[in-house]
């Protein structure tokens, strides 16, 4: 059976969708803000000066700036050893910008019938944001309203037109080709999760008990719940579940009767909205941004189906084994104290 | 969802792994160069002691600056990556074992 994926209700569109939104949009207005009559974020590399909302830093004071962007570092770290990847999957910019590209070829896709016709708006979207993002990104080094003076000839200088340049190469290449492979194979912080993350620490996770054995069915039988078919043991849900991801290995799933599936369907809506591709069902893994597209991918089906949503939902490996959860660990203190240490070294120095 | 992006694994995969770990830590290493580099040099006084017939502006030598980190950055990350490829014949069965 096809499931027909249903377009999620307008009331659901919550801070999953709206925070990327907000902070592209912040971007974006950053080198317009003002301060005091001049811009408030001015990297004045000529002028060799930083304005930072009415702040002055000069080339000498490059220690606070350090100071500054070790310490946003330390509190990254503080926030992804608490609450998982919430950086990656809803504040990096490669992620920020991978969903604007993404967004802007459905858009193309959906809304023109011819795929060439699709394809040249799509190229031609991507290349006014990317030169749109390079303009932007300069306009933090070099004033903004010089910058967009007047429309053509762009007032740019040489220096100006080669880095919006660059920066419009840099984002194209990086979210509009190579997307989800700078997260697997090129971010160092990607790399340093199993540093930062341990037993405690949210990530996500399919309701492998309640799920399993997946399966189409015929609509009208309810979920288990409404069966009374009850959650299935831990291990015996993992088996099917690895069973069903390595089909391969494990030979094929025993058929189920109707009244002994699980809540999943198997309509395969998380895979299809995962932007690494991953199946969220075989398991935690390891490029997994932690987005939450699956969730409201999932949660949109079984509310369509009239099941209640949460198969798949954010919880540390602790919790979802019922083991004792702890929420201040050797290494919270660790990384607060180095936060705390470089803050008061900041504010000591400014 | 994107089937234009679908898994760019075999060939394109390791192109991209191969020239993006040359590239993306050695730019990251002349961003940083470059920063601590101009914070306590002017590059109009750079170029005052190095080639003052040349009209070379601030902008100009931050640029020249940043490109110079990145291609001696990048050259370091391109030998270490050359050097840690494993060499012909380390995993070669050819020679039978005992």
């Amino acid at each position: 059976m096809i499931l027909r994926a249903p377009r999620p209700l307008r009331a659901y569109l919550r801070w999953r969708a709206l925070l990327p939104a907000g902070l592209l949009a912040g971007f974006y207005l950053l080198p317009w803000l003002q301060w005091d009559g001049h811009q408030a974020v001015l990297f004045d590399l000529p002028a060799r000066r930083f304005d930072l909302f009415g702040l002055t830093l000069w080339p000498h004071d490059v220690g606070v700036l350090a100071g500054m962007l070790a310490a946003l570092a330390a509190g990254l770290m503080l926030l992804t050893h608490l609450a998982g990847r919430v950086w990656c999957g809803h504040a990096c910019p490669q992620t920020l910008w991978s969903r604007l590209f993404g967004w802007l070829e459905q858009a193309c896709t959906r809304l023109l019938p011819h795929p060439r016709l699709a394809r040249v708006a799509r190229r031609v979207l991507w290349a006014g944001v990317a030169l749109w993002t390079g303009l932007t990104f300069v306009g933090l080094f070099s004033p903004i309203r010089a910058l967009t003076a007047g429309l053509w000839p762009p007032p740019w200088s040489a220096w100006e037109t080669f880095w919006i340049l660059f920066y419009a190469a840099a984002t194209w290449g990086n979210v509009g080709i190579l997307r989800r492979q700078v997260c697997r194979d090129l971010c160092p912080f990607a790399r340093m999760q199993s540093v930062l993350c341990d037993a405690d620490t949210p990530r996500m996770h399919y309701d492998a008990r309640r799920a399993e054995p997946r399966g189409p069915r015929v609509a009208g039988l309810g979920g288990i719940q409404a069966r009374g078919r009850g959650l299935l043991d831990a291990v015996i849900a993992r088996d099917y579940a690895f069973r069903a991801a390595h089909a391969e290995i494990a030979g094929p799933m025993p058929h189920f009767s109707a009244d002994r599936l699980g809540d999943c369907l198997d309509c395969g809506a998380c895979v299809r909205a995962c932007p690494m591709a991953l199946d969220i069902r075989s398991g935690p893994h390891a490029a997994c941004i932690q987005c939450g597209d699956c969730v409201d991918a999932c949660d949109t089906q079984l509310r369509a189906w009239q099941f209640p949503p949460g198969l798949i939902g954010r919880a540390s490996d602790n919790r979802v084994a019922q083991r004792r959860t702890r929420w201040l660990r050797p290494r919270t203190l660790a990384v607060a104290g180095v936060l705390l240490i470089l803050l008061g070294l900041v504010l000591n120095a400014v | 969802m994107n089937d234009l992006h679908d898994p760019p694994d075999g060939r394109r995969r390791r192109l991209i792994q191969h020239w993006g770990t040359i590239l993306w830590p050695s730019f990251v290493a002349a961003g940083l160069a470059s920063v601590v580099f101009f914070a306590f040099v002017d590059p109009l006084r750079l170029r005052d002691i190095t080639f003052p017939g040349h009209p070379i502006t601030r902008e100009m030598g931050y640029t020249l600056g940043f490109f110079m980190f990145w291609g001696v950055t990048a050259a370091a990350s391109a030998i270490t990556w050359y050097l840690s490829r494993p060499l012909p014949g380390d995993d070669d069965d050819a020679v039978p074992l005992g």
